[in-house]
């Protein structure tokens, strides 16, 4: 019993959903990692999303290539179901193209009016309108240290530097509140004073620039503002320097306020590029998905197609009379229905058949039956009246006897002789053993044939060159030499006065599978139309001696060889039998 | 042994507009330090001894009016001049490579090249940098022996 089974690639399936749904999650989650990090090559973890991004659909790629490759075998080579697994499998694209398109194309515009909304939406006016107020305040800070510190009262204030350095400290504070220490040195770098705020305090004595604006000092996590100035007081030089610390956090938040207004800057001047590269970012991504989705179309048309598949290659099987073909599936649905209606058919079918095989046995052995009993009949007649005109010589005039005693006996020899022929042609048709097949060179064996015959052909010509000295086909070697030996002699004796036979033969395809069809051509009167329908029946002969075999078993020869025979036939041309044997 | 190097392009100028629209620019040194191979072992090419990148940035800074170069995580300097500013962007002053006291003449040479960004950009709208190569400039290698 053949079988076939179907839903062995459900595990195929679902490895690759679950690649599928992996591959998803991990888009979703580390998309924007991938993003801000993909343009560094030195980052290790880039390795892996270059892997996805590149190596992965190259895999699915070439899977894919492969699966297409093997589908165009399919069908050039029609492999039951092929043609209806294209189609489902254009269906399938067609349908996932349907979905995808029209999600790339919003997702496009979508990114598209994201960016523009972010360029459009006045953020770059309230980034730069923050960093001038920021700008403006630091600034601001600035100028009034300088405004301090070069102004006419503060000689006026280094006055109590001597006497009370307090009062000093307060009369700066006074003077300007947002003053928030003061440090003094000596002509010769010492420090006279500081008072207020410790982290403004230097150490040395500052070098100071043309302006007197000192650089400024980021100090535990603090800015610090200073300006410096020299001035003279009973004829000492003294370095005054006042300075302001920033608010805590003054400086992170200018930071952070550069570095949008950066952002902002290269995404203002490079907003097409930008688009473009999220674009092709997103179909980077999307093309893996994509394509693990035309590969799960793949299995899944194969899953669907198989039993449809091994239903019709089941069909062809019993078409070929292999009623043992049975089609096993696993699932439960309509196919499965059908696939058992299928096997209970092909059953019954078997079941019939072989009762029609025994009926038509017992038929044909019937009618071997008649006409041998009627061939052997005939001579019986001869023979027995032979007999008896031997026996009545014998009895009434015995001078005569020796007249009549030697042509009958030599009527009923020839009588015996030609029953003795007609049963052994029917012991070699009854008893034509199964064929026994081997590669075997056509033309070889057509050659052999007609040596046997060369000297019987007399007149008759045997041409054997048109068969390809290379052509083969699978057949029992003795059996394919007794068909030619029977055609060429049915030929010769067809052609009393001479003529010729030519035997050729070539390479054809009838429904998907290879023969070698063999023409074997004779120039005789050819077979008259009403005696076409009886050339291979046996015992039919229009031959005197001919026993009405030969053809019956050529025919049985090709038969037994999954093949068949035809002749056509012209009178006054010849006739040519047609002979096709699987290649 | 210290290097020295100094990056000429005239797409230095780039540098400078970038920085006035407040970008960043970045420059990149990379150093190779070569052994040269003895005898036939010099077939199967000289030996790398030491290999270094060198990243350096510079941005205006708004508060200060200053540029301020940086070297890795350090600031080198700021300068109120944009051509002093620009030159200490684009060189690499003693830079100590290796320690080859001992080195006899002609026995190694260094390889140099400076990859020059005039316009450093950041994440995520750094992924044009992958589709616009032209956003930064590659000098070619050089070679050169070191001083007797």
């Amino acid at each position: 019993m053949r079988s076939f089974q179907s839903g062995n690639t459900a595990a195929g399936l679902l490895v690759l959903i679950l690649i599928f749904l992996v591959l998803i999650a991990l888009i979703v989650v580390f998309s924007q990692q991938i993003l801000s990090s993909l343009a560094n090559p030195s980052l290790p973890a880039n390795a892996v999303v270059y892997l996805v991004v590149v190596l992965f659909p190259l895999i699915l790629l070439g899977v894919i290539l492969y699966q297409l490759v093997r589908l165009a075998r399919d069908r050039a080579n029609r492999r039951p179901g092929s043609r209806l697994k294209s189609r489902l499998l254009a269906f399938f694209v067609f349908v996932a193209l349907m979905s995808s398109i029209p999600q790339a194309l919003l997702s496009v515009n979508f990114i598209g009016s994201t960016v523009n909304f972010w360029l459009r939406a006045g953020i770059g006016e309230a980034l730069r309108g923050g960093l001038s107020l920021s700008l403006d305040y630091y600034h601001g800070l600035a100028e009034n240290l300088g405004r301090f510190n070069e102004s006419p009262l503060v000689p006026v204030i280094l006055e109590d530097l001597g006497r009370n350095p307090e009062r000093l400290w307060k009369n700066v504070q006074t003077a300007n509140s947002q003053i928030h220490f003061v440090q003094v040195f000596d002509g010769q770098g010492r420090e006279l004073l500081f008072r207020g705020r410790r982290e403004g305090r230097l150490l040395v004595p500052p070098e100071l620039p043309p302006g007197g604006y000192l650089p400024k000092e980021d100090r535990g996590g603090l800015s610090i503002l200073r300006h410096g100035a020299e001035h003279l007081l009973d004829g000492r030089r003294y370095t005054l320097v006042v300075g302001t610390v920033l608010a805590p956090g003054f400086d992170g938040k200018a930071a952070a306020l550069t570095q949008s207004l950066e952002a902002f800057g290269q995404l203002n001047r490079y907003n097409r590029l930008f688009r473009l590269g999220l674009i092709v970012f997103y179909f980077l991504f999307s093309l893996p998905i994509f394509l693990l989705g035309i590969l799960i179309s793949f299995l899944l048309a194969g899953e669907i197609i198989q039993p449809i598949a091994s239903l019709e290659d089941a069909t062809h099987r019993v078409a070929e009379g292999d009623f043992s073909t049975r089609i096993l599936t696993r699932s439960g649905d309509e196919l499965a229905a059908l696939a058992n209606s299928f096997n209970r058919m092909v059953a019954e079918l078997a079941h019939s058949r072989s009762k029609l095989v025994q009926a038509e046995k017992i038929s044909a052995w019937q009618e071997i039956a008649q006409r041998l009993a009627h061939e052997i009949k005939n001579p019986l007649t001869p023979i027995k009246l032979a007999a008896q005109r031997i026996l009545k010589k014998y009895t009434s005039e015995p001078g005569d006897f020796r007249k009549v005693l030697e042509p009958a006996v030599a009527a009923i020899v020839r009588e015996v002789d030609s029953l003795n022929a007609m049963l052994g042609q029917f012991r070699e048709f009854a008893r034509l053993p199964m064929p026994k097949p081997e590669r075997v060179r056509i033309r070889e064996v057509a050659e052999e044939a007609a040596a046997m015959y060369s000297a019987l052909s007399g007149k008759v010509t045997i041409d054997c060159s048109r068969v390809a000295s290379e052509s083969t086909v699978l057949a029992d070697r003795a059996q394919l030499k007794q068909m030619f030996a029977n055609l060429m002699k049915n030929a010769i004796q067809a052609m009393p006065d001479g003529g010729a036979i030519t035997v050729a033969s070539a390479l054809v395809t009838m429904e998907g599978r290879g023969f070698c069809r063999i023409w074997v051509r004779d120039t005789g009167q050819g077979i008259a139309e009403q005696i076409r329908d009886m050339v291979f029946k046996p015992y039919f002969t229009t031959k005197k001696e001919g026993t009405g075999l030969g053809l019956t078993i050529v025919e049985r020869i090709v038969f037994d060889h999954a093949g068949s025979i035809r002749f056509e036939s012209q009178n006054g041309v010849g006739t040519t039998f047609i002979i096709d044997l699987p290649a | 042994m210290g290097v020295s190097l100094d990056y000429r392009d005239p797409r230095r100028g780039e540098v400078l507009k970038a920085l006035e629209e407040g970008l960043t620019a970045e420059i990149q040194f990379q150093l190779r330090l070569y052994r040269r191979q003895p005898g036939l072992l010099r077939f199967l090419g000289d030996r790398l001894v030491v290999e270094r990148r060198v990243l350096q940035t510079a941005r205006f800074d708004s508060f200060e009016g200053r540029y301020r170069i940086r070297r890795q995580d350090r600031e080198l300097g700021a300068y109120s001049e944009p051509g002093e500013a620009l030159e200490a962007f684009c060189s690499l002053s003693d830079f100590p490579l290796a320690d080859l006291s001992e080195a006899g003449p002609g026995q190694y040479y260094i390889a140099a090249r400076a990859r020059l960004t005039p316009v450093k950009m950041v994440a995520p709208l750094n992924i044009i940098t992958l589709f616009l190569p032209r956003l930064a400039f590659s000098s070619p290698w050089l070679e050169g022996g070191l001083p007797p």
